[in-house]
This record gives C-alpha cells, sequence and structure tokens, in this order.
C-alpha cells in the first residue's frame, strides 16, 4: 500500500507542483511529512528543476529577430510564380509528352495508313491552300508532299486540340501560391 | 463561457491575438515576445542551438503563410507551438539521429554520466544547459516532446494534450517517464551539486 502511495507521490512531482489540483497537493504534502525515501525524491526532484531553469534562460542568438524578418520581407516580395497544372499535376506532362509522341508517329506514319483518305470538298479546297502556301515558302516538292491529305489536317486539328486543352487546363487550375515551407 | 473565450485569445500580457495580421512587421511584432519559448523549445528537442534557430524561424514563418487557418478559438502560443513541434517532429524523422521510440543503448548514458561527475566542480551555465540538452536529445521522442512542452510555464497539461492530440493523462504518463529517465540520466551531477551546496 506504502509503495503504491510512493509511487503515486513520485508521478505527482514529476508531473510538476502547478500542475495538482487541491486534493493532489494535500495528499503529497501529507505523504512527504511521513515519508523519508519520497523526501529525498523530491530533494532530487528540485535538483533536477534548478538545472531545468538554466535552459529557460537560454536565449536566441543575436540577430535571430532581423534575420526572421529578413526571410518573412523577402518571401513576401517573392511570391513564387504561379504554379500550374504542369507542375500540380504530373500526368498532364506525361500526358502531353504521351500526345506529341503520338502525334509524331502519326505525321510520319499518316501518308502510309490511309487515315482520312476520303476528302471532303471544303478539305480539298483547304488542303490545295496549304500546298500552295507550303510550296510557296519552302519551295517544296509536290512529291514530299505527298502523305499531305485529309489525315493531315486532322493530325493538325488534334494536335491543335490537345494544345488548346492543356493550355485551357493549366489556365483553369492556375493560382497564384505564397511560397510555402 | 466568454470569459473563458476571452482568455483563448488572450497572447502574452493579455494581447489580443486574433486575427494573425498580413503585414509582416505586424506579425513580427505579435510573435516576438513567443520568439525565446519557442527557441528554447527547438534546442529541447533538437539538442543543437544553431537547428533549433532554423526550426524555429521555419516554424515562425509557416504561422505566417498558414494564418488564415488559425483558429481563434484556441490560444496563440497552443497554435504556434503545435506547428513547430510538427516541424520539429518532422525534422528529427527526417534525421533519424536518435531512435523515435527506444532508448539510446546503455553506454552512451554511461557517457554522460561520465560528463556529469566532472570533477571541475560547479559547472559553468553553459555547461549545465548542454549537458540538460544533451540528455534531453537521449530521451526517446515521445518522452522528449511532452517534457519539453512541460518547461513552458505558459502552456497547461491540457494544453500540451492538445499539442500533442493526446489526453491528459497520457501526457501525465509520458512526463512522469520522461522525467524519470531524464532524472536518472542526470544524477551524478545533481549529486554533485548536492554535495557541494
Amino acid at each position: 500500500m506504502n509503495d503504491r502511495v510512493c509511487d503515486l507521490c513520485r508521478q505527482l512531482l514529476l508531473c510538476g507542483a502547478s500542475n495538482l489540483d487541491g486534493d493532489e497537493a494535500r495528499i503529497l504534502k501529507m505523504h512527504l511529512a511521513s515519508c523519508g525515501e519520497c523526501r529525498k525524491w523530491a530533494k532530487r526532484i528540485s535538483g533536477l528543476e534548478e538545472m531545468e531553469m538554466v535552459v529557460d534562460e537560454m536565449q536566441p542568438p543575436a540577430g535571430f529577430h532581423n534575420q526572421l524578418r529578413q526571410r518573412l520581407l523577402s518571401q513576401k516580395q517573392a511570391k513564387l510564380p504561379s504554379e500550374g497544372a504542369w507542375e500540380r499535376h504530373p500526368w498532364v506532362r506525361i500526358g502531353f509528352l504521351a500526345s506529341i509522341l503520338l502525334y509524331g508517329i502519326w505525321m510520319l506514319w499518316g501518308g502510309n495508313l490511309d487515315v482520312g483518305e476520303t476528302v471532303q470538298p471544303w478539305l480539298a479546297v483547304s488542303t490545295d491552300f496549304i500546298q500552295q502556301t507550303w510550296l510557296a515558302l519552302g519551295g517544296i516538292t509536290v512529291s514530299e508532299l505527298v502523305p499531305l491529305s485529309a489525315s493531315w489536317i486532322y493530325q493538325a486539328a488534334a494536335g491543335l486540340l490537345i494544345l488548346g486543352l492543356l493550355i485551357c487546363s493549366d489556365w483553369g487550375f492556375e493560382k497564384r501560391k505564397d511560397i510555402s515551407l | 463561457v466568454g470569459e473563458l473565450a476571452k482568455q483563448k485569445q488572450q497572447g502574452v500580457n493579455g494581447a489580443q491575438v486574433t486575427p494573425i495580421p498580413e503585414d509582416p512587421e505586424e506579425f513580427l511584432a505579435l510573435v516576438q515576445p513567443w520568439e525565446g519559448p519557442l527557441y528554447r523549445h527547438c534546442c529541447r528537442l533538437l539538442g543543437n542551438q544553431d537547428d533549433a534557430r532554423d526550426l524555429c524561424q521555419e516554424g515562425l514563418l509557416r504561422a505566417y503563410n498558414q494564418r488564415h487557418r488559425y483558429n481563434p478559438q484556441y490560444k496563440f502560443s497552443t497554435w504556434l507551438f503545435t506547428l513547430t513541434t510538427r516541424l520539429g517532429l518532422t525534422e528529427i524523422r527526417k534525421r533519424q539521429v536518435t531512435p523515435l521510440w527506444g532508448a539510446k543503448p546503455a553506454d552512451e548514458i554511461a557517457n554522460l554520466s561520465d560528463s556529469a561527475r566532472n570533477p571541475r566542480g560547479r559547472m559553468q551555465q553553459k555547461e549545465t544547459q548542454q549537458l540538460l540538452l544533451d540528455a534531453l536529445s537521449r530521451l526517446p521522442v515521445k518522452y522528449r516532446v511532452p517534457v519539453s512542452l512541460f518547461y513552458e510555464k505558459e502552456l497547461s497539461l491540457a494544453e500540451i494534450a492538445e499539442i500533442l492530440e493526446i489526453t491528459e493523462n497520457l501526457v501525465k504518463m509520458r512526463l512522469y517517464r520522461g522525467r524519470e529517465k531524464l532524472m536518472h540520466m542526470l544524477d551524478p551531477y545533481i549529486r554533485n551539486q548536492e554535495v557541494e551546496l
């Protein structure tokens, strides 16, 4: 029984006298008056508390406050550029690269795959116009433009669509953020 | 209830702390009284004053960046200590300097006791500080954190429980075990002091 009271007494002492309620403080006082071992404990704890008080005198190093001010102000001024969908969602980057790759393959092999060989009248006009422009700008021969057909228009449109979607999604997600730690 | 809510909203010297100002200068003025206590807490957590300075600054910067998340129903100091303690725990886990949930090998504690038996008599204040910080850094983290918070007289056991998200009884238990271990580690030094006195 006495051991249990001693345990309780030591627990109370180690939890700090300031945290004891009235009953606990009374029990402690009564027990300490009658138990020499616990009085020794109390003395050792007061020795520990003296050491702890030395640490309480530690102060932040000189310049701490100014350094903190500088960091705070520089952080306030230099807000990070907007972090778009590109950075936040890796799948956007992966999707973008994959679509470029697919688009490249499609461009290279499109002529041999008979994609969109059925040329609509308005597309025929368009392709003809593009071919003419291309020729005028680059002087490329007609034979080089053989793979250019309606499929080329589809490919270009698909590429532009992907690019547009990516840009729109980036704008949609865009939100200015402070530098977060 | 009104009085309790009012008390909760009060910071050091009873200053109102809500809302947390956006202006950096005002924010700095608000946190200045807490720089010392937070710095000491960081020292006790990391056992190193340089790292403690960095951690303390990181904690205060995080408090500024997350000021919109502060709930004025709680004491400002509790919130500051919570943020800094979480950062400190992350830092400790990153480094894994000490085992998180286990004690240091006995020989290291013995070394500490040897240094505590330093025959030079009364140790200088700095040495005493370092001795205590060393002993604290040898405590398992689950005891070190409540013990460190316990030294801040501003924080009650209920607030420590709130910061650590554990029950008050568990805080008492960890305080008891932690300080008991600490006393065991520092016993030679404490006895030495008693003899000198």
